[in-house]
């Protein structure tokens, strides 16, 4: 794993446990529809949900390009190329 | 917006399927920890994308529902005796007046209370974040005899609420005297309906004169 690699089996146990996250959340909000579980579920539950999503569609969409070999985890990174340093004439 | 064009029960138990057909292949993927090759991907697909939406989706119409209920809105043990008073057949108030009919009767809090026009939704529901929260900040230990006389409407009651279903357009309504007369001041919200001297309060328990019209 490189700077540039994402470590997708992590990522992906991580959108797990975030999608558990979120369904307990939905369960209990639909099991006891009182005002704290409705809103958490609501709020929190939604957001844990689209960031498990999200990352595992991350994981595919860089899966599918390292495989296509856009991106290949062992190269090293191109060097950087040099910064330009302004140099302000009035500044010593 | 009123009713329920939702049948929750339904919708409840469409919620925990998905949730739990999620569960199961999430779970399922934690122990075994398969390659991840195109087979893993669509059964991940559907245990973090297809299923739990399918469940966020249904869950949030049922947790929409539920927020219009009477109960809901009782589930604070402040707002506890306004349910019980519109529960009781006894009552003449006109919240409860309001929680016999099959239509509403059992969202009325929400009929009468929820703001309209085009962000109403949205704006009751910012209005009930507030509320909750200043439920958990203030209000919890409040015993009831001291929260009936400090809980109050932030803004007077409009008419405009009660002109939602009550059109003020009708013979039988403007052909009442009080009506006739006021009407045009009961329209602007210069004079509330639900005043002494009209229908009264919609809550006579919480006034110290019992808003006796
Ligand atoms: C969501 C629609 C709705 C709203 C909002 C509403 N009403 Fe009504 N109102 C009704 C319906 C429906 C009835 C008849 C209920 C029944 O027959 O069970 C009714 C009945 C009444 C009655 C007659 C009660 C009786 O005993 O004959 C009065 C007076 C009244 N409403 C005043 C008001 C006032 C004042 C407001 C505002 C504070 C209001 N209404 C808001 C729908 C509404
Ligand atoms: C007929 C319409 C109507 C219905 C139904 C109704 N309210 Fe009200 N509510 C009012 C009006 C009008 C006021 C303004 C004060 C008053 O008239 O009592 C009010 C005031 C309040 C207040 C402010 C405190 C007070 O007593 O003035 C609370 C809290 C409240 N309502 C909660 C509820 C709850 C909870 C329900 C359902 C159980 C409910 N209301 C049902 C019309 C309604």
């Amino acid at each position: 794993m490189t700077k540039r690699g994402i470590n997708t089996s992590r990522a992906l146990v991580a959108a797990c446990v975030l999608a558990l996250v979120a369904l307990a959340l939905i369960v209990w909000a639909v099991l006891v529809p009182r005002p704290v579980p409705v809103m958490l579920a609501m709020t929190a539950g939604q957001l844990l949900g689209t960031l498990s999503l999200a990352s595992f569609l991350v994981v595919v969409v860089y899966d599918m390009r390292r495989g296509r070999g856009h991106i290949i985890p062992n190269d090293p990174p191109p060097p950087l190329p040099p910064e330009p340093v302004e140099r302000d004439p009035k500044v010593s | 917006m009123l009713g329920a064009p939702f049948p929750v029960d339904a919708l409840t138990s469409i919620a925990l399927f998905c949730a739990a057909g999620a569960a199961l292949i999430v779970v399922t993927y934690l122990v075994r920890r398969p390659p991840l090759v195109h087979a893993t991907k669509v059964w991940l697909l559907m245990g973090l994308g297809v299923l739990p939406i399918g469940a966020a989706m249904t869950g949030n119409v049922a947790g929409y529902e539920h927020m219009k209920m009477r109960h809901f809105c009782g589930s604070c043990h402040v707002m506890g005796p306004y349910e019980s008073e519109c529960e009781n057949l006894e009552s003449h108030s006109l919240a409860s007046r309001h929680a016999r009919n099959k239509l509403f009767g059992n969202e009325n809090c929400y009929a009468c209370h929820s703001d309209y026009g085009m962000f109403g939704t949205v704006t009751t529901k910012m209005g009930g974040m507030g509320h909750v929260w200043r439920y958990y900040t203030e209000y919890r230990d409040v015993p009831l005899e001291e929260s009936a006389k400090t809980i109050h409407l932030r803004a007077p009651f409009p008419n405009d609420n009660c002109m939602q279903c009550h059109s003020t357009e009708l013979d039988v309504w403007n052909n009442v005297p009080d009506h006739k007369s006021s009407l045009a001041d009961v329209r602007a919200g210069r004079l509330s309906c639900a005043s002494g001297g009209c229908h009264g309060f919609a809550h006579p328990f919480t006034k110290p004169d019992g808003g006796a019209p």
